[in-house]
């Protein structure tokens, strides 16, 4: 969008807006209330093709939000700004969910629209085809490797008042929660990682309850707890 | 990261969320947040 402010202020509403949330739900939001996640799910669920939990080098290609983060959320819209035009870098080339939710069910039903698309469009389709492809053997790779919303709020996971909890003591390490994990992380090391969403799949296919998704401030001995990132 | 370290933390954030989000209101940001949601941006479903 290259309308709405005249002159670019800083944007106090959203950085309160994603402060309160992220220190409230933290990436909870991804795993239950983001519907390009749902998608992902969906399409990994379509059986036939050898699921990856993971794979060689992966955990580099997770930097990569943060790039995106820096480069497409933060960087280029500053400089756009200071040159007095305001463009939403990443919904442009990047963004999937508008694609699919947006721009596929407009041009489809706009014929005015269908006239106007261009190179833009056709390479945001390949972006979300791409994607969903992927989904078919990784499970959410938009949320592990590309999201900056994701970026952000996983930040937050670590002091967020919806946590995971895991009790040492209890577990018997039987490893279905790191068969389930959507994310590819194992939950009793890496409780409070920035790459847990908080589905909570961990938590329900724990035999002794020693995980389980909590709301509020961490118990004492939670808090000495160490998490690998 | 000690629960010392944690609610303090926790404590900062939120008054400065608050903060940011109670300045955001008074200086009229909401109306251009709603308007971008409220508009079709061409250059957000890959048209613009
Ligand atoms: S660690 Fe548990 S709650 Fe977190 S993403 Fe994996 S399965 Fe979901
Ligand atoms: S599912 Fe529960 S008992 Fe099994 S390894 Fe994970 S935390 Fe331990």
């Amino acid at each position: 969008m290259s309308g709405g402010y005249k002159k670019p202020a800083f944007p106090f509403y959203v950085l309160g807006f994603l402060l309160l949330f992220g220190l409230t739900l933290g990436r909870w939001i991804c795993g239950w209330l983001c519907p390009f996640g749902w998608v992902q799910d969906l399409v990994y669920r379509i059986p036939f093709f050898k699921k990856l939990r993971t794979f060689r080098f992966e955990r580099y290609f997770r930097w990569l939000k943060y790039a995106v983060l820096a480069v497409l959320v933060i960087g280029l819209p500053l400089l756009s700004a200071f040159k007095g035009v305001l463009v939403p870098w990443f919904c442009k080339v990047l963004c999937p969910s508008g694609t699919l939710f947006g721009g596929i069910p407009l041009v489809a039903a706009n014929a005015a629209l269908r006239n106007q698309i261009g190179f833009l469009f056709w390479w945001k389709v390949g972006v979300l085809s791409a994607l969903l492809l992927l989904s078919l053997l990784v499970s959410r790779p938009f949320c592990r490797y590309l999201c900056p919303l994701g970026a952000i709020y996983g930040l937050f996971n670590r002091i967020a008042l919806v946590h995971l909890s895991y009790e040492n003591e209890t577990c018997v390490d039987c490893g279905k929660c790191v068969s389930v994990c959507p994310m590819g992380i194992d939950p009793k090391k890496q409780f409070d990682s920035a790459e847990c969403i908080r589905c909570g799949r961990c938590a329900r296919a724990c035999p002794t309850d020693a995980l389980t998704v909590r709301f509020g401030l961490r118990k004492r001995a939670e808090s000495h707890k160490k998490s690998t990132i | 990261m000690t629960r010392r370290v944690r609610i303090g933390i926790c404590t900062v954030l939120i008054l400065l969320g608050t903060a940011f989000l109670l300045y955001g209101i008074f200086s009229g940001q909401v109306a251009g947040v709603i308007a971008k949601a409220t508009h079709i941006c061409l250059e957000c479903i890959g048209i613009g």
